[in-house]
C-alpha cells in the first residue's frame, strides 16, 4: 500500500535525513522524501494495517533528527 | 518564474518573523557600530551593544545546534555558524585591537540569516509558481442533485454523477457533456492554443476550462483518477529516484564540512604550535581568526539547495511546454541523448488512414471511387472507411447488390450493376483478373486495387499522413548533435522506407512485431551505451514494454493509455514530434546550469579557504564565499526556468483544424 503525504522541512539534508529515519521505521517497507515538492511517499509493509501508528513512528524518528519538521496526516 | 521579487504578502508567517529580526539586526548593529566609533565606550558595554543585535539575530540557530550537539549531530549549519560567530565574539573582547571585531562578528551572523530568509523565500515562490503550472485541479464541484445545485467536494463525487460547470472555470473532473454547447481551452494539458468547441456528447477533460456557457457533464471517473489529478501526482511524485548529481551533492556535503571543520582546527592549532616551538613567537590570535573564517566558509548550503532547485525549475519549464518529467534522474540522462528511437505510427505520422492517391486506367478517378466507396461501404475495415469517407458523397445503398466482405481480402458488390472488386492483388487474381505487374500507384501505402466488369480499372492507395513537424523534429534532432536517428515500425518496408526517406531518417527497423520493437532497442542499447542515453518516444497503445526498456520513455498524446504513461519516464500532453528535442535542450541546459553552479560554488570556496589559510582575507571574504556564493546560485538555478532557445527553435506546434 503506497501513500503519499505532505510535510514541511527546511533544508534537503534535513530531507535526506528525514528519508533515511522513515526507511528506518517499522512497518515501513520503503520511503522517499521530495524535497522540492515537500512530499514524502510511503510504501507500507504488506501486513500493516494501521498507517497512522506507522506514520506517528515515522514522525518520532524524522523529530528525533531534527525538531523543525513536520508530517501532515 | 515570472512576478516581482520580495512580495510581502505571500511570505508566511515564519519568514516574516525572520525578515523583521533581520532589519532589527541592521538597524540596531548600524546603531551600535556608530555608538562605538563615536563614544568609545569600555569594553564590556561594546560587548553588549553588539550583543544584543546579535542574539535577535542568531537565538534560533544557537538554540539548534545545542539541541543537535545534543543528539550527536555536530556537523551541521546551525554549529558551524554559531561557533564561528561566538568565536568571532571571543575574538573581539580578548583582542580588541587586533584582529577582533565585534561588526564582524555580528556581520557573520546576519548575513548567514540572510542568506536562509532568501534561500526560503525563493524555495517557497519557486514551489508556487510549479503548483500554479502543474495543478489543474479544483477543490470543489457544482453537483446536481435532485435539480439543485450543491456544492461538494471534489474527492467525494462519484462516477456517473452530473456536475456543472460554469462559464471561466476549470473542469473538475473528466466525463461527457450531456448538456450544453461551448469552447473549451485544452491548452495546459496539450498545448493547443486554438480551443476547442464541445457539444452534448463530448469527451471533456478535468484541468481545461471551460470558456463560454455552462456546461453539464456526467463524470466517467473518480477526481483521482482524473486527468488534472493525474498529472499533478506525476510531476509532484518526481524525485524519488535520485538524480546522479543529487546523489553526489548529498555525498559531498557529508565529507565536506567535517573535512573543513577539521581543517579549521588544525589552522587554529597547528601553525601557530609549529611556530612557537621553533621560532619562539606566534600570533595565536591570527590563526584563531583563520580558523573562524574556514568554519563559514565551510558551508555547503549554496550547492545542497541549487542542484535540487535546478531539476526543479526546469522541470517546470518543461511543464510549461507541455512535458511532464517524472524525474530529476530523466532530465539528466535527456541531456545525455545519444539515440532517439521513434516508433512511426503515431508518432511520426498521423495514425489515421487516407486516400492519398486514385489512379484510374479506365475511367474519371471520381466514378472509380464512387463505385469503390459503395463497395466499400458494407465493410468497418479502416481501409474501407478511409475509402467511403474520401468520396465524401453520400452513398446510395439501393445502388448496391450482393455486397459482401472477404476476409482479408477485400470486397465485391454489385453497384449500379456493375460488377466491383476491390481490395489485394490476390483478390483479383483469384478471380483471374489480370493485375498489371508494374502497378502504378500514387505514394506509398495499402494499395486496393479495382476491378470493374471483370477488368482491371486501377488502384486507390491509402496512406498514413506524415505530421507537419516531423521532419523539422528530425532536423533540430540531427542538429542537437543526436548521432542516432532509428524508426521502428510495424508496417511493411516500403511504407517505411519512403517515410524515413521524407523525414530524413537512414535507420529503420520495419516489419515489427511488438516484441521485436523491444529486443531491437535493447539491442541498440547494448551497442550504444558509450554514446548516451537512448530515447524512446512512442504513442502508448502498447508501447509499454519499449518504454520500460529505455534510457528515456517518451510517452506522446497525453495521459492517455494507463500502461503507458505507467511505464514512460517523460509523457508529453500533445503529439508533436518537436516536443522531443525541445526536451533535449531544456534537459542539456539544465546540466549546464548545474555545472556552472557546482565549478562556481567549489572554485569560490576552495579558492577562499586558501587565502583564508595564507591570511589574505577577511572574515568578509569568508562571508561573501559563502552567502554571495549561494544567493549567486539560487539565482542562476532559477534560470533553468526561463523561455530561451529551445522554445524559440521549436516554436511550431501543428494546429489540427476540424
Amino acid at each position: 500500500m503506497k501513500k503519499s503525504y505532505k510535510i514541511s522541512v527546511d533544508c534537503p539534508v534535513c530531507a535526506g535525513k528525514m528519508e533515511d529515519a522513515a526507511n528506518r521505521t517499522e512497518g515501513v517497507k520503503s520511503a522517499s522524501v521530495n524535497f522540492m515538492s515537500l512530499k514524502m511517499n510511503v510504501e507500507f509493509e504488506n501486513d500493516v494495517e494501521d498507517h497512522e501508528k506507522v506514520m506517528r513512528a515515522v514522525l518520532e524518528n524524522c523529530r528525533d533528527v531534527d525538531d523543525d519538521i513536520e508530517i501532515f496526516f | 518564474m515570472s512576478g516581482g521579487f520580495f512580495i510581502v504578502d505571500i511570505m508566511t508567517p515564519k519568514q516574516k518573523k525572520l525578515m523583521l529580526r533581520i532589519i532589527a539586526g541592521v538597524v540596531l548593529t548600524a546603531v551600535s557600530a556608530t555608538v562605538c566609533r563615536c563614544l568609545e565606550p569600555p569594553q564590556p558595554v561594546r560587548l553588549l551593544l553588539f550583543l544584543i543585535p546579535y542574539l535577535i539575530v542568531a537565538w534560533d540557530i544557537l538554540v539548534k545546534s545545542y539541541k543537535n550537539i545534543k543528539k550527536g549531530q555536530l556537523f551541521d549549519e546551525n554549529f558551524l555558524m554559531g561557533a564561528a560567530s561566538l568565536g568571532a565574539f571571543l575574538l573581539a573582547y580578548l583582542d580588541p585591537d587586533g584582529r577582533g571585531d565585534y561588526l564582524e562578528a555580528v556581520a557573520v551572523i546576519l548575513f548567514f540569516q540572510i542568506g536562509e530568509f532568501f534561500e526560503g523565500y525563493i524555495l517557497d515562490k519557486s514551489r508556487r509558481d510549479i503548483d500554479s503550472l502543474i495543478n489543474l485541479t479544483s477543490d470543489t464541484v457544482h453537483l446536481l442533485k435532485d435539480g439543485e445545485i450543491i456544492e461538494a467536494d471534489s474527492d467525494t463525487v462519484e462516477a456517473g454523477s452530473v456536475i456543472l460547470v460554469k462559464p471561466g472555470e476549470r473542469v473538475p473532473i473528466d466525463g461527457t457533456v450531456i448538456e450544453g454547447s461551448s469552447s473549451v481551452d485544452t491548452s495546459a494539458l496539450t498545448g493547443e492554443s486554438v480551443p476547442r468547441s464541445v457539444d452534448a456528447g463530448d469527451q471533456i477533460l478535468s484541468g481545461s476550462i471551460n470558456v463560454n456557457s455552462a456546461l453539464k457533464i456526467r463524470t466517467d471517473r473518480l477526481f483521482e483518477d482524473s486527468t488534472a489529478a493525474r498529472i499533478l501526482e506525476l510531476v509532484e511524485n518526481s524525485g524519488a529516484v535520485k538524480a546522479d548529481s543529487e546523489k553526489f551533492i548529498t555525498r559531498f556535503a557529508r565529507c565536506y564540512t567535517p573535512f573543513v571543520c577539521y581543517s579549521a582546527l588544525a589552522v587554529a592549532l597547528l601553525p601557530p604550535l609549529y611556530l612557537q616551538i621553533f621560532t619562539g613567537a606566534a600570533d595565536w590570535f591570527e590563526w584563531f581568526y583563520r580558523a573562524l573564517t574556514f568554519l563559514v566558509i565551510s558551508c555547503p548550503c549554496a550547492l545542497v539547495i541549487g542542484i535540487p532547485l535546478t531539476f526543479f525549475a526546469s522541470i517546470g519549464r518543461c511543464s510549461r511546454n507541455g512535458i511532464l518529467v517524472k524525474g530529476a534522474v530523466f532530465l539528466e540522462k535527456l541531456a545525455r541523448t545519444g539515440t532517439v528511437v521513434m516508433d512511426k505510427t503515431g508518432t511520426l505520422t498521423e495514425g489515421c488512414f487516407e486516400v492519398s492517391g486514385i489512379v484510374s486506367s479506365r475511367m474519371e478517378q471520381h466514378e472509380l471511387l464512387r463505385l469503390a466507396a459503395h463497395a466499400e461501404s458494407v465493410s468497418t475495415h479502416p481501409v474501407a472507411v478511409s475509402i467511403v469517407k474520401a468520396f465524401a458523397g453520400r452513398i446510395d445503398p439501393s445502388l448496391l447488390r450482393d455486397a459482401g466482405e472477404i476476409h482479408g481480402r477485400g470486397v465485391r458488390a454489385l453497384v449500379d450493376g456493375r460488377k466491383i472488386l476491390a481490395g489485394s492483388a490476390k483478390l483479383l487474381s483469384d478471380e483471374g483478373i489480370d493485375v498489371p505487374p508494374a502497378v502504378k500507384s500514387c505514394g506509398i501505402g495499402t494499395v486496393v486495387h479495382v476491378a470493374v466488369d471483370d477488368s482491371y480499372a486501377g488502384t486507390i492507395t491509402i496512406s498514413d499522413r506524415i505530421r507537419d513537424t516531423s521532419a523539422e523534429a528530425v532536423q533540430l534532432m540531427k542538429s542537437l548533435g543526436i548521432s542516432r536517428i532509428v524508426m521502428l515500425t510495424g508496417d511493411n518496408a516500403q511504407v517505411a522506407e519512403a517515410v524515413g526517406g521524407e523525414l530524413g531518417i537512414a535507420q529503420i527497423y520495419s516489419g515489427l512485431l511488438p516484441q521485436d520493437k523491444v529486443e531491437i532497442v535493447g539491442k541498440l542499447i547494448k551497442d550504444g551505451s558509450s554514446s548516451g542515453s537512448l530515447v524512446f518516444a512512442g504513442d502508448g497503445l502498447n508501447d509499454a514494454p519499449v518504454l520500460t526498456v529505455a534510457d528515456v520513455g517518451i510517452a506522446m498524446g497525453g495521459i492517455g493509455s494507463d500502461a503507458a504513461v505507467e511505464a514512460a519516464d517523460v509523457v508529453v500532453m500533445d503529439d508533436n514530434p518537436l516536443k522531443i528535442p525541445r526536451a533535449v535542450m531544456i534537459a542539456r541546459r539544465c546540466m549546464r546550469i548545474n555545472y556552472e553552479n557546482i565549478w562556481f560554488a567549489l572554485g569560490v570556496k576552495f579558492s577562499c579557504l586558501i587565502f583564508g589559510a595564507v591570511g589574505f582575507t577577511s572574515m568578509w571574504l569568508a562571508i561573501f564565499a559563502d552567502v554571495g556564493v549561494l544567493i549567486l546560485v539560487i539565482l542562476n538555478a532559477l534560470r533553468g526556468a526561463w523561455s530561451g532557445t529551445a522554445e524559440k527553435l521549436s516554436r511550431r506546434t501543428a494546429v489540427n483544424v476540424k
